[in-house]
């Protein structure tokens, strides 16, 4: 007798020896479900239990002179459908992170530098490596620009990220400001501080 | 080399020449080395004229249809164009794209928008209102998830991630933001980017 776990099962192991030799890694139990593209196979590592929604487009090219080029989904992470993550530096996504649908996550920017030139044959300039922390949610539609995320912060719907996000914080808009920071003293209760 | 490598070499190149080959005979025009790869859907492709080296990737609405009973309608990508992928681009009456315009991921840009003045009738079942028209300047970057809702982008400019642009944008700037604002503009007497308050003047280096 087949249930449909069990098919679901098939299927994710039929893709797993399917990517298996293409990635740098890719972990047993994780899943990748109809990509819409994938760009540089062999600086991409998936770990075990990862599980990376549908037409997602995952790229790791050394476009820019950066020393290293890697994208790396760290144990447990859960990337969402439509996600766009291009490295051209490193991305690094940790432990149990989730992220939500249409996200983008990019360290790296066109140059607009010299106005003779269409922006589409310029140049591209690397910026800050990227670090989704460890257990952070990001939700439908960010935009995350060379910018980390700290330990268990969240960020709203339809934010932009530019600037770092410390950890236990949750931050919301365009740009991203923090509206609450997990309180030490008062443990167990979000702080409402206004500081930015 | 034989005849095979040649070809398994070049198969991109022959499977955008062949599709090329159906699409001058769907559009109005289809230029050479051109490519428009699995589209979403495409809606009065007799209205849309697409030149030379124009590369609209993956899963794209591109539309052109008359809805306002608008004198002409049409939608046109010029010269080195790139499209990104999940675009959605609906023309009631003209959308131009200039030349080596750049677009990124999930870009929304229309000329028009539903009525929503009667308040008895479901929106779905009003009519569609016309917008002006938008003209996307030369070599434009736009970047993931921006909405251009009648509105004109200036040459060279670039609208950040997540923005709704609604205001003309001028020539050489930077806007962001929902509604976008400028925040940089070319100096032509410095020939640098500085920085600017909402109304595009520059603001002095002490700030």
């Amino acid at each position: 007798m087949f249930f449909i776990s069990d098919l679901i099962k098939i299927g994710r192991f039929y893709r797993y020896l399917k990517y298996r030799n293409k990635f740098k890694s890719f972990g047993k139990n994780s899943d990748l479900m109809n990509p819409l593209r994938i760009n540089g196979y062999k600086n991409i590592t998936i770990c075990n239990k990862v599980s990376i929604g549908q037409q997602g487009w995952l790229a790791a090219v050394p476009l820019t002179d950066s020393p290293i080029c890697e994208l790396v989904f760290r144990e447990g992470a859960i990337i969402g459908n439509f996600c766009h993550i291009i490295a051209t530096g490193s991305i690094t996504i940790e432990e149990n992170a989730s992220v939500g649908n249409y996200v983008y996550i990019s360290d790296n920017l066109h140059t607009y530098d010299n106005i003779k030139t269409p922006i589409s044959r310029q140049s591209i300039t690397q910026l800050n490596h990227i670090v989704i922390g460890e257990g952070a949610v990001i939700g439908d539609h960010v935009s995350i620009i060379g910018a980390s995320i700290g330990k268990f912060s969240v960020i709203g719907a339809n934010s932009v990220v530019t600037k770092d996000v410390p950890d236990y914080c949750i931050a919301i808009g365009s740009p991203a400001r923090i509206i609450k920071q997990y309180c030490y003293e008062n443990s167990g209760n979000y702080n409402l501080s206004g500081n930015k | 080399m034989s005849i095979l490598h040649i070809i398994a070499k070049n198969i991109g190149y022959i499977k955008r020449d062949i599709k090329a080959l159906l699409y001058k005979w769907i559009f109005c025009n289809f230029g050479s080395k051109s490519s428009l790869s699995d589209p979403l859907k495409i809606h009065g492709s007799k209205r849309i004229y697409i030149g030379n080296r124009v590369t609209i990737a993956k899963q794209c609405w591109i539309a052109a249809m008359p809805l306002t009973s608008s004198d002409k309608c049409e939608l046109i990508f010029n010269d080195g164009v790139t499209i990104g992928d999940f675009n959605h681009i609906y023309a009631t009456r003209s959308i131009i794209f200039e030349k080596d315009v750049l677009t990124a991921n999930f870009v929304y840009i229309s000329d028009n928008l539903h009525c929503f003045e009667d308040i008895n009738t479901p929106i779905k079942n009003q009519p569609i209102k016309q917008l002006k028209i938008v003209v996307i300047g030369e070599g434009c970057w736009i970047g993931e998830h921006v909405s251009i809702i009648g509105a004109s982008v200036g040459k060279h400019s670039v609208v950040g991630a997540n923005s709704v642009v609604t205001h003309d944008i001028p020539d050489y700037c930077v806007a962001v933001g929902s509604p976008a604002r400028i925040i940089k503009r070319y100096n032509f007497d410095t020939k640098q980017w500085e920085k600017t308050d909402k109304d595009g003047n520059f603001l002095s280096k002490d700030n």
